[in-house]
């Protein structure tokens, strides 16, 4: 497998009030040509942060303080290029709020034919037919009728397949997204996961795809990374990643996710604790405090992510004793 | 078909307005102490003197019989005639208006000019020193009554440097843009800051807003992301300020006309006033009145055009 992006020790730093945080800590990822790599983890774990850095889209008063991005080229080695070159050639991305993210004061085929004229010389014209053709693909209904149409005159659905167009207009290797399906029902949602993963078969599209949603990653994800405080805790392929986590912050994400079965008179798992604060994290393992499994060598333990199966590597420095528990323990 | 229903729409929906509005100056201007007749036949006349000049203005008659002939007049065109020169008051309008509308044509410019660069720095440098600086100078300017700051820039420009004349209007374009230099920027001066204001946080939405981030990750930069992504909609909130300022700035025109002794509709409405010449106050209130209906209707035509989700059914 050839790799088609690889995000090397990136870290991002923001100061305010002169005190510095660093949201983003030491964070690599990859993704091979064709795949979809997973980015989980709560909010404010970095990996919106994570996302924005790679096209340079850092918020006023965020830093990249250290990192390499590297991209797959034509001639088939990993070259490092600058985040604000990759807009728009080989790189694009789908946000998360299809209310918010497309400009209310152009129409929809004009939002897409600026994605196509970005990378290429086009004529207008040609630029117009592509987004319509581009309409068509992402299963808007009436392409050249709603090619005419406002934003705001579409559901959100129908605006996320318009963002997912738009990204695609720059015809690049890898799309990230964002949470793309967060901010809609789940029939929609459920229809968009479906989109993505066709044009990623058919376009052999290399995805990132941020979301909080255990289960939309084992929909959409062939790799998954999982971050917590800043920092990758464990990767892997996706299904010994979520049947057999080897760390504990994994095991406890995928234990939370709520089943049909669950007895009314069950509460719903959740994990102890509130996810620290970026400006005050604790010593050593990031998540010990929260960690039924913490030893006291666990405050000490340098962050190195170490490979415990096939490809499946984790940050904890004790997997053994989740191994343990999950054999015994499981209902 | 939209678009055009919805101005005719407009149109129609200001016709109860206007009958308002002379309905409420007519009022007001009975409610003033002051009694026209007296004033115009001067402390010696005799009584008949008086009640004939009553006569002669038709202000014998009952109120309602007085507001019907007033407007029964203003259909035709005709506004009555000063009761002090005789002049038809469409006449002293006529000649008074093109001053004022190079004064707020001027200050229209030269405020926006003033403001929208200013606005968009500060929105740049929000909360740094720059920011603060701008909000300093432009909430100084805001709080300067324009009676004042024209009083200083006759001072120091027109008195003192000789750049500009101190007073009146002229006759070539190039007179007039000297003559108007002054009297527009102390009413550019007053009406900025909110401008500035209303700029600059259009400009921090804008910035913000997760659509331009969005035309930034197909790679739109530079001229191409500010005309396509910025500029409409920065500017829609500015286009409907400056319609509602319109009103401010007639008030300020009656200020500033009188400092710069400008002989336009401003001038002509506190000589009027003070003469107790109620036709022609009247009559200039009506054009304010008009002028500032229909400029808040341009401005609601721009907005709808500028933004697609104004709806105009």
């Amino acid at each position: 497998m050839t790799t088609a992006l690889e995000v090397r020790n990136l870290s991002v730093e923001i100061t305010r009030h002169g005190h510095t945080i660093r949201p983003v800590d030491d964070v690599s990822l990859s993704v091979d040509a064709g795949d979809c790599l997973g980015l989980v983890g709560e909010s404010g774990a970095g990996k919106s942060m994570t996302l924005k850095a790679i096209l340079g889209l850092l918020p006023k008063g965020a830093r990249v303080t250290s990192g390499e991005l590297l991209l797959h080229t034509a001639e088939g080695t990993l070259a490092s290029i600058d985040p604000i070159s990759v807009r728009g050639h080989g790189i694009s991305m789908v946000f998360q709020e299809p209310m918010t993210a497309l400009n209310p004061t152009r129409r929809v085929v004009d939002i897409i034919a600026d994605g196509a004229r970005a990378h290429r010389d086009m004529s207008k014209s040609e630029a117009h037919e592509t987004a319509v053709r581009l309409l068509g693909e992402v299963g808007v209904p009436a392409p050249e009728r709603r090619a005419r149409a406002w934003p705001h005159q579409l559901s959100g659905g129908l605006r996320q397949r318009v963002m997912i167009a738009m990204a695609l207009a720059t015809e690049p290797d890898v799309l990230l997204c964002d949470e793309p399906t967060t901010a809609l029902d789940v029939t929609v949602q459920d229809q968009i996961l479906g989109l993505l993963d066709r044009i990623r078969r058919e376009r052999g599209l290399s995805i990132i795809f941020v979301t909080h949603d255990l289960a939309v990653i084992g929909q959409v994800a062939q790799e998954v990374a999982v971050m917590y405080a800043g920092r990758v805790v464990e990767t892997g392929p996706v299904r010994p990643v979520l049947d057999r986590s080897l760390h504990p912050y994994t095991n406890a994400l995928v234990t939370s996710i709520p089943h049909v079965d669950i007895g009314t008179d069950q509460r719903l798992r959740t994990i102890e604790g509130a996810p620290p604060d970026p400006a005050n994290f604790p010593p050593g393992c990031r998540f010990s405090p929260r960690c039924p499994f913490a030893q006291p060598d666990c405050t000490r333990a340098e962050h190195v992510l170490v490979e415990q199966a096939t490809d499946h590597r984790t940050a904890c420095i004790h997997p053994e004793a989740l191994a343990s528990i999950s054999v015994e323990g499981s209902p | 078909m939209g678009r055009f229903g919805f101005v005719l729409r407009r149109i129609l929906g200001a016709i109860p307005l206007l009958i308002g509005i002379t309905l409420f100056t007519f009022i007001l201007l009975q409610l003033v102490p002051g009694d026209p007749a007296l004033t115009l036949a001067g402390p010696r006349a005799t009584e008949e003197r008086v009640e004939a000049i009553r006569e002669e203005l038709g202000l014998d008659r009952s109120l309602p019989a007085q507001y019907v002939a007033y407007v029964g007049n203003l259909l035709q065109g005709n506004l009555g005639q000063s009761i002090r020169s005789k002049e038809p008051v469409t006449s002293i309008i006529r000649e008074r208006t093109p001053v004022t509308v190079w004064l707020l044509g001027a200050a229209l410019i030269l405020s926006v000019s003033i403001a929208v660069p200013l606005g968009a720095h500060a929105a740049r440098h929000r909360g740094g020193w720059i920011d603060h600086a701008i909000r300093v100078v432009s909430t100084f300017f805001l709080t300067m009554p324009p009676f004042w700051v024209g009083l200083m820039l006759l001072l120091v420009f027109a008195l003192g440097a000789g750049w500009f004349p101190v007073g009146g209007f002229g006759e070539t374009t190039a007179e007039r843009l000297r003559a108007i230099a002054l009297p527009a920027f102390t009413l550019a001066l007053w009406i900025f800051p909110i401008q500035l204001q209303s700029f600059r946080s259009s400009m921090i939405d804008v910035d913000g807003s997760d659509y331009l981030q969005a035309g930034r990750s197909i790679g739109l930069e530079g001229l191409t992301l500010f005309r396509r992504y910025i500029l409409r909609n920065a500017t829609a909130a500015m286009v409907t300020l400056l319609a509602v300022q319109m009103g401010f700035m007639l008030f300020g025109a009656v200020i500033v006309e009188t400092t710069f002794n400008l002989n336009g509709l401003g001038d002509a409405m506190v000589r009027a006033v003070s003469g107790r010449d109620f036709a022609v106050v009247q009559g200039i209130t009506i054009v304010f009145a008009v002028a500032v209906i229909a400029i808040n209707l341009l401005a609601d035509v721009i907005v709808a055009a500028l933004d697609p989700r104004v709806e105009i059914q």
